[in-house]
């Protein structure tokens, strides 16, 4: 027996093994992850960091393949770091047109530049003499962001060109993204990128905006970063070696991965590292899972996720807060993972960035910059949103890797929406992260909660009708227009989306378009055909409403009135054969005593009521009595005539396909629903019923987070002052505080 | 003479509690009249609105941002309004401060009417301290300021991290704290001073004020600062409480309030210990300086 049950035990073991490698090798190997094939380009970088000089020296090596139709004349190269060389740049003169907190002020002895030195062909033919900048986003500017070389013979399809360039750049000590402080250094943007050539369109290869952020054909890279000795270095992609110079005098760290389209580092002496591991079935548990692969239909073995490696650099006095760091980050690999597929590379490095580099908040690929503050309150969800936010960008920017000068609501609404849904389901509501002098806010005062969706509406109401969410960054009226269109109103767009189709379809839609489209470079209308496609919904309509127009979305109840119906109209009626004239004052008379007794009912009804108070005893022929007054009720109904009028104030109508919803509740407690397809700029609802309304309401659902009034969204037919005196009373309160104060300094 | 001025000090709050009420009637009723339009606006957008339901929750992103977005015209206004009630507590405050001068100098029970004429006859006095203070406080606290950010701005801009930043920020606050509490002091002694001589001079009582403090400086000071601490005090208390009372309910919200009201007297009754302190101090420093 107890052989028997070591060989079972045996068979067992081996079945378990084979279900998890072929599970695992099913479920792992399935488009998700990194294609088989080379990237279109490779990069073979030799960086040598020189921190006293605030320099870098680099050796670049790219390869690159036309993989399109057409034969191209030339290759134009990002140089970034030329933005912040002068007040001639793009950059600046966008900034200059700022006001205020928003703008960018270019500083003296703060500048940063990049110089191509040398620029070879692999056979050796020199391309300097061809290079040349190009303006074409301003030609007004002193822009040095953008340049071209044209090489001898034009590459046809399918062919390669093997370029050398050396170069050197000074590192801008407050750039924006890209900075150092002291021996710390955060660096991004930094090495000559090929723009990328799209079939038709040509080189898509746009100045360093003030607005924008990137746009890069997907690469191998194989990094080598030289830098003093006991720096601690991360960068995108894995450590793969490290030497010392034979003198001992500099340190060299090398770094690869595979398609990936930017690469950022960062070196300090002082990082506390840490390395952690993101185990799956550490995290998540199988009633998580069994929830996720519902909502998407699809099977737990379909969601499982692999291990990532997680590294950790922090500024040494944020060591501590190191755990809030490592939960963060596991949340937002734990639900990215479930809701949108797996993460695909083995390793991700969160950067607690240099103190004043200007880098903080920032997504490359698998790299993120967080940041933090000297303290923290449990209550306020900072690092945690942003930890959460830039992580997700490795999805929604980083596989799906949309053109962010373009169409940057594309990774970044889409994001924010998502970093919204893991926060709540993680953590719940927040409160806001206000501080004065480093010290929480809410440790002083008592701070609203709020979900994100919360504040995405309340922000991206006042852009609605500035500009359409889907331009080129660059071209929005101002700063303000372009973060709150392309981050909070494209999130509260797809918050609506989610409430008028279902959670589960707009995850699903989600996930498919980032399974469909990883690795590659999708516009806003692949996105709204996967989502009509997964939905089921011709989506076009919303696309064009909400993406490329800026209109306001406003729909309200104008009316509610509710009226006694008129027992005896004026006028000739036909009575018998014969015409019968019923003059103004009979008909007045008719309906005045109707008014009368219905408001001595109402008398009656209230004595009733605190008859039932006092005497308990008298319940029964009291109740009795209601008895015989329904029946008299019944036998003469009185008929309210409820109208309801709702309006369209904005410009931006909803679908017929989706009509509006009309909830009507009337005092007994019973209500009506009608529907509107809310094209016509006003409706009028006519309900002749037994009892008055209570209230009325459009869209009850709150399904329209986007619209721009929810006060009017309602109506009630008797006032209701609770609220509004607990907040004149809290006003009044702070006034009294206030002048109290004022009194106290003067 | 510190205790004693303290001691006597209470001694005149804990007497002058009609004192006390006349200051939170007043302030109440100024403050009433900024809050009436908020109100009707309240009204207006949310009388009939099932949105009424979430004010009664408190302060939430859905209500505020409909609010901001639907009256954003309206900024303009309230900035107005901000500056006309500031521009308006000015006056207040010195007719205020003007009765608590009256109660302070009257040994008999003292009324609203007594207030009243006394915030009158001590009002013209008052305003010429204040803007003197004022021009005090430009030439001595702005210099400063520059003065302590040039210094503090050498450590900050070496700093490689926010430390730095937040010693700079809270010493600098700190300072600038205890120089506008010495400009305070002196003009409240003057002030006191001015109240207890019947002296209509400002440079006088200035100069008058100037001799007294400069002989028993810390004394002064302390007399002084012990009530304001208290006030302080109060403060962190009121906060620590209220933080913890959860105004989800009205009932509760109303009771909070009350509660507020009450923090507002006691901290309107620490003003009046304040003066009642100094004026006593005062007054014993002048009579042990008789012969």
């Amino acid at each position: 027996m107890q052989r028997k049950g070591f060989f079972f035990k045996i068979i067992g073991l081996f079945i378990f093994v084979f279900n998890f490698l072929f599970l695992s090798s099913v479920c792992l190997s399935a488009s998700w992850q990194k294609p088989a094939e080379s990237p279109p380009v490779s990069f073979l970088i030799k960086v040598n960091l020189d921190p006293e000089k605030a320099m870098i020296y680099g050796e670049e090596e790219i390869l690159w393949e036309n993989r399109t139709t057409e034969t191209i004349p030339d290759l134009w190269l990002h140089l970034y770091w030329n933005a912040f060389k002068n007040e001639g740049s793009v950059f600046y003169q966008e900034s200059r047109a700022e006001s205020g907190l928003l703008s960018v002020q270019a500083r003296e002895s703060k500048w940063g530049w990049i110089d191509l030195e040398t620029i070879r062909l692999a056979d050796g033919r020199d391309l300097k003499a061809t290079f040349e900048f190009m303006r074409i986003d301003n030609p007004n500017s002193l822009d040095e962001t953008v340049a071209r070389i044209i090489f001898p013979e034009p590459i046809r399809p399918g062919e390669k060109a093997h370029l050398f360039i050396t170069f050197k750049a000074k590192i801008p000590a407050q750039g924006m993204r890209v900075g150092y402080c002291g021996q710390a250094f955060f660096i991004s943007q930094w090495y000559p990128k090929p723009g990328v050539y799209e079939s038709g369109r040509g080189w898509n290869c746009h100045a360093y905006h003030l607005n924008s952020e990137f746009y890069a054909d997907f690469a191998s890279y194989r990094v080598e970063i030289t830098t003093p000795p006991g720096y601690i270095v991360g960068a995108s992609g894995k450590e793969i070696s490290r030497f010392l110079d034979p003198q001992g005098k500099k340190q060299t760290v090398v770094f690869a991965e595979d398609w990936i389209h930017d690469f950022a580092w960062t070196a300090a002496p002082d990082y506390f590292r840490s390395e952690k591991l993101f185990i799956a079935e550490q995290e998540i548990n199988e009633e998580e899972i069994s929830e996720a692969a519902s909502l998407l239909g699809l099977s737990p073995e379909e969601i499982r996720l692999p291990k990532v490696k997680m590294i950790f650099l922090l500024r040494p006095e944020h060591r501590h807060q190191l755990e809030r760091h490592v939960r963060a980050l596991k949340q937002a690999i734990k639900y990215y993972g479930l809701w949108f597929g797996p993460y695909p590379y083995e390793q991700i490095t969160l950067v607690d960035p240099p103190y004043k580099s200007g880098s903080g908040g920032m997504e490359y690929p698998t790299l993120f910059t967080a940041g933090t503050s000297l303290f923290l309150s449990q209550q306020v969800l900072s690092p945690e949103s942003v930890i959460v936010h830039e992580f997700g960008h490795n999805y929604w920017y980083g596989l799906v890797a949309n053109n962010e000068f373009e169409e940057a609501w594309l990774d970044e609404g889409i994001n924010t929406y998502s970093t919204g849904k893991v926060l709540a389901k993680a953590f719940g509501p927040a409160k806001l992260p206000l501080y004065i002098n480093q010290l929480p806010l809410d440790w002083f005062f008592k701070l609203p909660k709020y979900y994100d969706w919360e504040l995405d509406r309340a922000t991206s109401l006042h852009v609605a009708t500035v500009d359409p969410i889907v331009r080129d960054s660059w071209k929005f009226l101002n700063r303000m227009s372009y973060g709150l269109n392309v981050y909070q109103r494209a999130s509260a767009l797809l918050y609506t989306l989610e409430r008028l189709l279902g959670e589960g379809k707009v995850l699903r839609g989600l996930r498919e378009f980032q399974y469909r489209f990883r690795f590659q470079h999708p516009r806003s209308q692949d996105f709204f055909q996967v989502m009509s496609e997964v939905t089921g919904h011709d989506l076009s309509w919303f696309y064009r409403t909400f993406f490329l127009s800026a209109q306001s979305f406003d729909y309200g109840i104008a009316l509610l009135r509710s009226r006694l119906k008129p027992v005896q109209l004026m006028g000739i009626f036909d009575e018998s054969g014969a015409k019968k004239e019923v003059s103004l004052k009979e008909a007045k008379q008719k309906s005045k005593e109707e008014e009368e007794e219905e408001e001595e009912e109402e008398k009656e009804k209230e004595k009733e009521k605190e008859k039932e108070k006092e005497k308990e005893k008298e319940k029964e022929k009291e109740k009795q009595k209601e008895k015989t007054k329904r029946k008299e009720s019944q036998l003469k109904p009185k008929i309210y005539i409820n109208e309801i009028i709702v309006r369209r104030y904005g410009e931006a109508r909803v679908s017929p396909e989706f009509p509006l919803k009309i909830r009507i509740v009337f005092e007994d407690g019973s209500e009506e629903i009608r529907t509107w397809d809310g094209q016509e700029r006003w409706i009028r609802f006519l309900i002749e019923k037994e009892n008055k309304a209570k209230f009325a309401s459009v869209d009850p659902e709150n399904i329209w987070v986007i619209d721009s009034n929810w006060a009017n969204n309602s109506q009630t037919l008797r006032s209701q002052s609770g609220g509004i005196w607990r907040q004149a009373a809290s006003f009044f309160f702070v006034l009294q505080n206030f002048l109290l104060t004022l009194a106290g300094l003067i | 003479m510190i205790i004693k001025s303290l001691r006597m000090g209470l001694e005149k709050t804990l007497k002058e509690k009609r004192v006390i009420f006349y200051l939170w009637a007043i302030q109440a009723f100024v403050a009433l009249i900024f809050t009436l339009p908020v109100f009707f606006l309240f009204r207006k957008t949310f009388a009939h609105s099932l949105l009424a339901e979430n004010l009664i929750q408190g302060i939430d992103l859905i209500w505020l941002g409909d609010l901001i977005y639907n009256y954003q015209n309206l900024i303009p206004w309230i900035i107005g309004s901000g500056l006309a009630m500031i521009l308006m507590a000015i006056p207040i405050s010195l007719g205020l401060d003007g009765g608590i001068m009256g109660a302070l100098k009257s040994s008999q029970s003292f009324y609203f009417i007594d207030f009243i004429k006394a915030s009158a006859y001590y009002f013209y006095r008052l305003l010429k301290i204040f803007l003197l203070f004022l021009l005090l406080l430009i030439l001595i606290l702005f210099p400063f300021s520059r003065i302590f950010s040039s210094i503090f701005s050498l450590w900050m801009e070496k700093a490689t991290n926010a430390w730095p930043v937040f010693w700079a920020g809270l010493i600098k606050f700190l300072l600038l704290l205890i120089l506008y509490s010495l400009i305070r002091m002196f003009f409240d002694y003057t002030r006191l001073l001015m109240a207890i001589e019947d002296n209509k001079k400002a440079y006088k009582g200035v100069a008058r004020s100037a001799a007294m403090i400069s002989s028993r400086f810390f004394s002064a000071w302390a007399v002084f600062l012990v009530p304001s601490l208290i006030s302080l005090f109060l403060t962190f208390i009121f906060f620590l409480i209220i933080r913890f009372i959860p105004t989800t309910s009205l009932l509760i919200f109303w009771f909070s309030f009350i509660l507020g009201q009450i923090y507002l007297f006691l901290r309107l009754a620490t003003k009046v210990f304040t003066f009642g302190s100094c004026y006593y101090f005062a007054l014993l420093m002048q009579t042990s300086a008789q012969p």
